[in-house]
């Protein structure tokens, strides 16, 4: 009896909103030089950020997302920005002129932004090591840089 | 004289290529997601796509017509944020 | 600057060392158009030179300043309203500017002569009150030698969720001050020998404005917006006047001609309650990517005033981001009710009266093409329109008019 009441108990804690965090669904996208698989980034923290050539904050926060590639790459974190344009060439002309010291992954025909219910453009997802959502982030502004930075350090410091 | 101009300028709007087909193709209503707003986000696609050739002409034909106003209100564009 | 700024940020992303990049090496953070316009009618009527300056950039994440300096000269000769009759009992006029000029008595004088200059400052405001919610301020004055103009306006725009409608609501208010370039303003419908004048015009306007913008499809936004103003105060135009007749027979040709036996000064009512309902749609198609802004405004008042305005603008792409897009436009407009072409000999006065072809029933075809290119990291415009006005009943029936204008906008 105690043993199942443990158990149930457990088991609302595990399905609690609190507690739930929601896997990251799942990718295979090619980027500038090959391909990139969610599923192979296991044990790395990843900032998954949706931008397009013609998203005015999504240009803005490109010195950011470099920055933090720069900072945090060698605590594991890997920064994967993905272009939404329905033409990838208008992104490569992009690229040309702004550099991204992060890897750029293509998706032309809008899949994942669609399998992450992506809502504005752009928007940033912080993934834990084990492949989990544990942070959304709509939009981009200048002010929430430091709040960004600490929840990815958080992030790279847990288990 | 007037005739003149209103055939010359109505023949000019319907010259441009597949503008019937524009026209019917316009009023076709659908969502559209956030990632889709490349078009949208284009210079010429904004409601007012030449600032200063429209701050001039508002000034031109409030002082030649008895009209005036109209315009004014904001949307479309990229949606960002 | 900017070059400075590109090579700095590129060298540290390549070097993986030193300060991060600033916030703003990407995008500029402020905007410069700056235009010239010439206008300028046919037959010596009037000329206007016209400079503008609009600069614009970001203050922080959620503000937006814009402030546009306007400066322009108008000169040349416009129609005062008077007919253009064989003889004319007035002995003098007083032009535009003040001036009195002795005539010698045949054919009266119909157009006045005038030149002024214009200084116009505005200065708005775009604040992001929550992510969906903008909030705008406004604030103009206008000075020239004979009008002062000072205005606000405030609107607020809420979008929904998925940014595909946008709901806007406004209000604006305005206090001119009209007065001739001797000072006051004459009594309305007072003979011009009378050289009666009363004190500066004022008048104070109020307007609402209530609009929707949604996104139809991919390719395709529409709007549609309702305006509202009232005007209380000075609305005539210190300078016009109505020519009171009487038919001759005119014994060289054996016609009949008009004979000016007095002149007034117009009159209009002091208050008018204007309404205007605007549609526009934009829509982008083809395989060349050609947009088409189309806008239909239906305009009426209590001067009975009712207009409609079409307009049609196609843009063309050319390649290597040039573009060539002609416009068109329509125009009808009724008579103002107590428009007048002249006054009869004999009739009392009505209690409002103009000649001013403006308030006349008239229909206006506007035909235009503009050219655009980039340009040292800008945008330069170019564009030509020609206006033809025809008026119904007006003594000056007929106004033809070039316009040319050049523009050229850049971030830095």
């Amino acid at each position: 009896m105690k043993k199942a009441l443990s158990f149930l108990f457990l088991l609302c804690f595990l399905s609690s909103p609190a507690f739930a965090s929601k896997a990251a669904p799942v990718f295979q996208l090619p980027t500038e030089t090959s391909q990139i698989n969610l599923n192979k980034l296991k044990g790395k923290v990843v900032y998954l950020d949706f931008w397009a050539s013609w998203c005015k904050p999504c240009r803005k926060s490109f010195p950011f997302l470099n920055e933090m590639q720069r900072r945090h790459g060698n605590q594991g974190l890997m920064v994967i920005g993905i272009n939404v344009d329905s033409n990838r060439k208008d992104a490569t002309k992009f690229l040309k002129k702004y550099h991204a010291n992060f890897t750029i992954a293509f998706d032309e025909k809008g899949v994942t932004p669609g399998k992450y219910n992506v809502a504005v453009m752009p928007t940033s997802f912080i993934i834990d090591r084990n492949g989990n959502i544990v942070n959304i982030h709509k939009g981009f502004r200048e002010d929430h840089q430091k709040k960004i930075e600490a929840m990815i350090t958080k992030t790279l410091a847990a288990k | 004289m007037m005739k003149f101009w209103l055939t010359l300028g109505l023949l000019f709007s319907l010259s441009a290529c597949s503008l019937q087909e524009g026209i019917k193709e316009s009023f076709h209503v659908e969502e559209i997601q956030p990632w889709q707003r490349d078009i949208l986000a284009q210079d010429s696609m904004q409601l007012d796509s030449d600032a200063m050739q429209s701050f001039a002409d508002d000034h031109i034909y409030f002082s030649k017509e008895a009209s005036t106003g109209g315009k004014g209100v904001g949307g479309g564009g990229c949606g960002c944020n | 600057m900017k070059n400075i700024r590109k090579k700095l940020s590129l060298a540290s992303c390549t070097l993986l060392s030193g300060a991060p990049q600033a916030a703003n090496a990407i995008d500029n953070a402020w905007d410069l158009d700056s235009s010239y316009l010439y206008y300028s009618e046919a037959d010596d009527r009037v000329t206007v030179n016209k400079a503008i300056m609009k600069l614009s950039g970001d203050i922080t994440d959620d503000d937006r300043a814009t402030a546009t300096l306007v400066f322009d000269t108008m000169s040349g000769s416009t129609p005062s309203g008077t007919v253009r009759s064989k003889t004319s009992a007035i002995n003098s006029i007083t032009n535009a500017s003040g001036a009195s000029t002795n005539i010698s008595g045949s054919t009266a004088p119909d157009k006045v002569e005038f030149r002024d200059t214009r200084l116009g400052f505005s200065f708005d405001w775009d604040h992001n009150q929550s992510r969906l919610l903008k909030v705008k301020y406004g604030g103009n004055i206008s000075v020239e030698n004979d009008y002062q103009s000072f205005g606000a306006s405030a609107s607020i725009s809420k979008d929904n969720e998925s940014r595909s409608l946008t709901y806007t609501a406004g209000i604006a208010g305005y206090f001119d001050k009209i007065f001739r370039k001797t000072g006051g303003t004459p009594e309305p419908l007072s003979n011009v020998e009378d050289d009666s004048s009363f004190s500066d015009g004022e008048r104070v306007t109020y307007e609402l404005l209530g609009g929707v913008t949604k996104v139809l499809n991919r390719k395709t936004l529409g709007q549609l917006n309702y305006s509202f103003s009232y005007t209380d105060g000075y609305l005539t135009d210190p300078y016009k006047v109505i020519s009171q007749v009487e038919l001759v027979t005119d014994s060289q040709t054996n016609s009949f001609a008009f004979s000016e036996l007095e002149r007034y000064y117009e009159g209009r009512p002091s208050k008018r309650l204007r309404n205007s309902i605007y549609s526009a749609l934009v829509h982008q198609y083809g395989s060349n990517n050609q947009v088409i802004h189309a806008s239909y405004r239906l305009y009426w008042d209590d001067w009975d005033v009712v207009s409609h305005t079409l307009e049609l603008r196609h843009r063309n792409p050319l390649g290597n981001g040039q573009y060539i897009e002609p416009h068109v436009r329509y125009y009808t407009q009724t008579a103002a009710n107590f428009f007048v072409h002249h006054l009869n000999n004999g009739e009392p006065l009505p209690q409002y009266a103009s000649a001013d072809y403006r308030l006349d029933a008239m229909k206006g075809m506007t035909i235009g093409i503009q050219y655009g290119r980039p340009m040292g990291g800008g945008k330069f415009r170019a564009r030509v329109e020609y206006i033809n006005q025809q008026f119904d009943q007006a003594e000056y029936n007929e106004n033809l008019a070039y316009v040319f204008q050049i523009s050229y906008q850049k971030q830095f």
